[in-house]
């Protein structure tokens, strides 16, 4: 079958026709037993569905320059959070800093100390001296 | 496109039922066609076709003549109840197994045997297309709509409906030549 026939087939269905009761009974039911919806409340709903969206978009751009702002304006020292209180900080970190000066002073005095003691129980210099004293006091023993 | 629609789609979008009821008697024949082609069931296509057209009242306010023609716009509705029924049912026949004088084709042009068979196949050969196929060969060769038009019924762009078109012509052919 040829395309020309196909389609010369198809307009021959155009003849169908609903039937004439149907269409009459149709008619009716359709524009006297339903109405069309307000336009208003449609329009309305819309544009407040439009606003909203618009306002959202706002709002979300407001929100991220703010937190740039934020951002920019935030030092190294900051405190992440803003409930911290910055003075107290200050205290308790110079606090730590004494501890510490203090515990770095013990170290260094009990270190010193030791280092005497040791110097005082190490060998001298002189004891090839010694040697020969007590090499003489044997000399001197055996001639007698 | 009816004499004066622009007038007549403004008159009906502010509520005068009697420029609906004009636009109606314009659209039924083409809009029931459509449908019965879909659903292959005289009975199923008559209750789609109403609702369809009811809908359609019940929405004029917010039909938007910028870019539309209102026959695009039917046709769109009338195409959503018809998916909107399979959700709701299960196909009840297939248009294969329907004769056509229980589609209600005009008994005259069935007195040769001929055309009867020829449409009888026609009709089988349209069942083995797919939805869209069916839509676009129904619009564009039985009611003889233009491409643009067909394009916005079926929310597809021209050069879509015009490939789906040739891809259904060809489809049909291969069905009918194995007929």
């Amino acid at each position: 079958m040829k395309e020309e026939h196909i389609i010369k087939q198809l307009s021959t269905l155009k003849s169908i026709q609903p039937d004439a009761d149907f269409a009459r009974s149709a008619r009716t039911t359709i524009l006297y037993r339903s109405e069309p919806k307000p336009v208003r409340l449609f329009g309305l709903a819309q544009s407040l569905s439009t606003t909203l969206s618009i306002g959202l978009v706002v709002m979300f751009f407001v929100f991220i320059a703010l937190g740039g702002v934020a951002t920019m304006f935030r030092t190294p020292i900051s405190p992440t959070f803003q409930g911290v209180d910055e003075a107290s900080l200050a205290n308790e970190a110079g606090s730590i800093n004494e501890n510490t000066d203090a515990r770095l002073s013990e170290v260094a005095y009990l270190s010193g100390e030791k280092n005497d003691r040791l110097a005082m129980t190490a060998p001298d210099g002189d004891g090839a001296d010694t040697d020969e004293e007590i090499d003489l006091l044997l000399t001197q023993a055996k001639s007698y | 496109m009816i004499e004066g629609e622009k007038n007549l789609v403004e008159k009906a979008r502010k509520g005068n039922s009697e420029a609906f009821g004009v636009l109606y008697d314009y659209y039924l024949p083409r809009i029931y066609r459509f449908v019965l082609f879909k659903v292959s069931h005289k009975q199923q296509a008559e209750d789609i076709t109403q609702h369809a057209f009811m809908k359609a009242w019940e929405n004029m306010g917010s039909y938007k003549p910028q870019g539309y023609v209102f026959g695009s716009w039917l046709y769109r509705i009338a195409r959503n109840t018809v998916i909107d029924y399979y959700r709701q049912n299960e196909p009840q026949t297939n248009i294969e197994d329907v004769a056509p004088e229980d589609l209600g084709i005009d008994n005259s042009l069935l007195t040769k045997l001929e055309v009867k068979f020829e449409w009888e196949n026609v009709l089988g050969a349209i069942a083995t297309l797919n939805a869209v196929e069916q839509d676009v060969l129904i619009m564009r060769f039985v009611e003889d709509l233009p491409h643009n038009e067909v394009a916005k019924a079926v929310d597809k762009s021209e050069t879509a409906v015009k490939v789906i078109q040739h891809r259904a012509i060809k489809k049909l052919k291969e069905a009918l030549s194995k007929e």
